[in-house]
């Protein structure tokens, strides 16, 4: 039933492994099915082309929104959570046959939902706001798909629960393990939430409930939809910790501290789905802000002690492996052949930079007035879902790639160069379509001109430029995304067996060795870049509220 | 020493113990959100008014 | 280690200096913006803070109506147009594809926007201002806005209502003065109404008004999805010389022959079922839920689709 694995130590179940395979590899045929539509999306919305027709633009938009942000992430973290408790504490699967229920039935739900929506059967976006009506077999197919993953979070309890009663890890979870409980429990709040709200909905959509309240939806609809970025986020956050201690040996530099911030997200990140109700007529100012804020942005604090956390457990390992020298030697020396490790690095990056200063700052009740709707939008989320999650999930892949599909990576020096073409390529998109946003670009909207309206309007003439750039990343990071599928495929089919530590591409680090007793600061390289994002934040910051106070008055 | 505390029975403290128990965070975790987002929420959409007489009687008679 | 058990002593290990530190910068900055948020409400001229009334879309629609037919002072491009005293209620209407009335507002001054979906969910958006907001069936989102500048600014739609969703666009223009009503050519309006509930409500339009506003709803409720006015007729009769014409339809399983007058549009639009025109039984017309305005413009607009 088990297998050592001789390169790392762990003792894997291999009925777990197989899971785990399985759901990865549907995570990645969502992801081509995602990024074949975002490419037609891309050379739509740039009008010189204007690829698609009305009716078929609309259709992928609701295609390439359930594709990437539900399946490629739901599959994936599946296998994550298969593996954060089975194989990282060392003890078996609970119940494999309802493993395998649930990824069937998750499948299913893939399959059904994309071929009524390829079918013209549901051209109402992910968010599929009431009145917009479906047929019916859309709304099944996501509810079959949401029942699988929530068997595989209850079978991701199940699995913690044996281990603690096994007792096959100390006293407290490792921290990666305890990073991925954070995201099951959010899990829980999503895909309950989900029942709650696509239950009644289905039966809307055969006729057995007469109404479904527009504002309700939308209120519920948003506890399913953005808490299940939340679980993004925190699934993301574990895996930099992971790379960390692969690439180079490092942990978090005070666990109570990065499990406090783990913390804080399952209490209240789930309540910042309201900044998706901010300009809506109904709740109350008094709703909006506290929830908008996670509660006093507590959970905001936490993802801030997790950027400073993250590097500088890279920091803290190299410096105690000697790259002590000056305040960045530690990040110049470290393993940037690595694709693992730069994939990591880059999301990093660009969930703090790009993604963390927007989403903050466009869910302040008011500065969302100048932002919601707006192609500002998908912008911001192309730099947290998709610079940061996909990124750090792509990253990780190429350790997964050999330990657990026991393969070599075929076309390493792509490997090598894949994350950054990714990251220029998203980054490119992403701030585009931010730019774009705050001139008033709309999304979700398939003609920039207004053509057969009774008025017309003409954007600032800088959009031209926006846009231009928007489909240069679009093409980079399509690029990326197509060789990092061809990568992940050949190897896992056609790749050479990986027969032990000889035939690993990446290196496994050592724990980093322990600290001397030292005073002063642990990570002063880790402290300069925190403070250079301060600095970016507060000036967009400023920005945005000064560009709000610009517009007419409203209350 | 005095006391008959079992050697297992070593005191954890109160914070420590919230932080590994994964059953009571759930419980805490849903707990909070469905109050303040969800209920809360609901209940200020289910308490609106209706569009004052006034108003009304200014365009329709 | 974080994929390993936490070392001995992990609970209780110091923060350094380095991590505290940045954890109170954090903590100040989270504080920091939770007050802010509050206090714009103070000290801030845009909050979207609203009164919000449930009504009904058969409620809104009606007031809608009344109020462009009582504070209607032309039409621009099909679209009518009112002008609004300060701080009165304005009733701005959302539904698949357009936004009614055209707004003619002075700067400076305050106005309580009322407003509304007839059908689906549609996203308020004024360009170049960029302030956007979310409108709902059911739901009379009442916002207080006070233009800052003035020039001619558009509504758009930014959220997805169907195939018509980019064709929704509509306009608000701001003045200082009268004269300014000559750069958006609507010099030759009548002057604003009053908000007197005496005044008379109808306002005479012209042929040529009406059977414009006729082709925009011809365009915008989606007529011209079947109806061509080419002269082709594959799904439905093209209007093109349709007003006069006489018909061969189906009633009750009978053939008979009907003139296209404007009794006959008017139920055909309403009931389509009752007559159905040969040659076109397999392609049965749905119901469109047009008003009685919206169904005599259409007829003004077919009368002048001639041959």
């Amino acid at each position: 039933m088990f297998r050592t694995c001789d390169i790392t130590g762990f003792k894997v179940d291999l009925r777990s492994e197989k899971l785990i395979r399985a759901n990865a590899v549907f995570a990645v045929i969502s992801l081509l099915l995602a990024v074949v539509a975002a490419i037609l999306l891309v050379f739509t919305r740039y009008q010189p082309v204007h690829l698609l027709g009305a009716e078929w633009y609309y259709r992928l938009v609701t295609f390439h929104g359930l594709n990437a942000l539900i399946f490629w992430i739901i599959f994936f973290e599946v296998a994550g959570l298969y593996f954060g408790s089975t194989v990282i504490l060392n003890t078996r699967f609970c119940a494999p046959k309802l493993g395998w229920f649930g990824f069937a039935l998750m499948v299913a739900g893939l399959v059904l939902s994309n071929v009524i929506i390829l079918m013209g059967k549901a051209d109402v976006m992910l968010t599929s706001y009431t009145p917009l009506k479906a047929h019916p077999l859309y709304y099944l197919g996501i509810i079959l798909f949401a029942v699988g993953a929530l068997i595989a979070v209850i079978l991701f309890f199940g699995n913690l629960m044996i281990a603690r009663r096994e007792k096959t890890y100390g006293d407290s979870l490792p921290l990666v393990a305890y990073g991925l409980m954070t995201a099951a429990i959010i899990a829980v709040i999503t895909l309950a939430t989900g029942a709650i709200i696509y239950i009644p909905t289905f039966l809307w959509s055969l006729g057995l409930i007469q109404n479904i309240d527009p504002a309700m939806y939308k209120l519920i609809w948003w506890g399913l939809g953005h808490s299940s970025q939340q679980i993004n986020v925190a699934a993301m956050v574990s895996i930099w910790y992971m790379v960390s201690f692969l690439s180079v040996g490092g942990t978090s530099i005070n666990e109570r501290v990065s499990r406090s911030a783990f913390v804080l997200y399952i209490l209240f990140i789930c309540l910042a789905s309201a900044h998706h109700l901010l300009t809506d007529p109904g709740v109350s100012s008094a709703w909006k802000v506290w929830n908008t804020s996670y509660a006093m942005y507590l959970a905001v604090l936490a993802s801030m002690i997790h950027a400073f956390a993250v590097p500088s457990s890279f920091e803290s390992a190299q410096r105690r492996w000697g790259y002590n020298k000056g305040l960045f030697q530690w990040l110049s020396k470290a393993p940037w052949g690595n694709p693992a490790f730069s994939s990591i690095i880059l999301a990093v990056i660009g969930f703090g930079f790009i993604g963390g200063t927007t989403g903050v700052i466009f869910g302040m009740e008011q500065t969302n007035i100048i932002v919601h709707n707006t192609i500002a939008i998908p912008g911001h989320f192309k730099g947290t879902v998709v610079i940061g999650t996909t990124l750090t999930f792509m990253g990780i892949t190429y350790y997964l790639i050999p330990l657990i599909f026991r393969r070599k990576i075929v076309g390493f020096k792509w490997a090598k160069m894949q994350p950054w073409m990714f990251f220029i390529g998203i980054a490119l998109l992403s701030i585009s379509m931010i730019v774009l946003g705050q001139m008033g670009v709309p999304r979700r909207h398939w003609d920039n001109t207004f053509s057969g309206g009774p008025f017309t309007y003409n954007f600032n003439p800088a959009v031209d430029f926006f846009w231009a750039l928007m489909m240069l990343g679009g093409v980079l990071a399509f690029l990326a995304t197509v060789i990092w599928i061809l990568i992940v495929v050949v190897s896992v089919f056609f790749g050479p067996k990986v027969n032990g530590p000889a035939d690993m591409q990446l290196s496994i680090s050592p724990p980093a060795p322990a600290a001397k007793a030292h005073k002063g600061f642990e990570a002063p390289g880790t402290l300069v870049l925190t403070i250079i994002f301060l600095l970016v934040f507060m000036a967009l910051f400023f920005l945005n509220w000064k560009w709000l106070a610009a517009t007419w008055n409203v209350n | 020493m005095e006391n008959e505390q079992q050697p297992e029975s070593k005191k954890v403290p109160f914070y420590r113990m919230i932080m590994d128990d994964f059953m009571l965070l759930l419980f805490l975790g849903v707990t909070i959100y469905a109050v303040f987002y969800l209920l809360w929420g609901v209940m200020e959409l289910s308490n609106l008014p209706s569009i004052p007489e006034e108003i009304k009687n200014n365009l329709i008679k | 280690m974080s994929l390993l058990s936490p070392v001995e002593g992990w609970y209780e290990k110091k923060v350094s200096k380095d991590e505290k530190m940045w954890m109170i910068i954090a903590l100040i900055l989270c504080l920091s913006m939770f007050v802010w948020m509050i206090m714009w409400h103070v000290y801030g001229k845009q909050n979207p803070s609203s009164i919000t009334y449930r009504t009904s879309t058969a409620e809104f629609g009606k007031l809608s109506e009344a109020y462009i037919k009582k504070y209607m002072i032309g039409a621009d491009n099909g679209v009518p147009v009112v002008r609004p005293e300060a701080n009165s209620e304005v009733f701005l209407l959302a539904e698949m594809w357009r936004w009614s009335p055209v707004l003619v507002l002075q700067k400076d001054q305050s106005y309580k926007f009322h407003i509304s979906s007839r059908d689906l969910v549609h996203g308020f958006s004024i360009q170049p201002v960029n302030m956007n907001f979310q409108v709902y069936p059911t739901y009379d989102y009442v916002l207080e806005f006070k233009p800052t500048e003035s020039g001619e600014f558009k509504i758009i739609c930014n959220e997805f209502c169907g195939i018509g969703h980019h064709a929704m666009i509509g306009k608000i223009v701001v003045i200082e003065k009268d004269e300014d009503l000559k750069l958006y050519g609507y010099e030759n309006f009548k002057n604003a109404a009053t908000t007197d509930s005496t005044v008379k409500n109808e306002v005479p339009l012209t042929d040529a008004e009406m059977a414009l506003m006729g082709e925009q709803v011809y365009t915008l409720k989606g007529c011209g999805a079947c109806h061509k006015i080419d002269g082709s007729s594959q799904i439905a009769p093209s209007w093109k010389g349709l007003f006069g014409k006489e018909e061969q339809v189906i009633e009750n399983g009978k053939k008979l022959s009907v003139k296209v007058d404007e009794a006959y549009i008017s139920e055909s639009i309403k009931d389509p079922s009752l007559k159905k025109t040969v040659g076109f039984e397999n392609t049965p017309m749905p119901v469109f839920p047009l008003t009685d305005d919206e169904i005599k413009q259409v007829i003004a607009y077919i009368k002048t689709l001639k041959n």
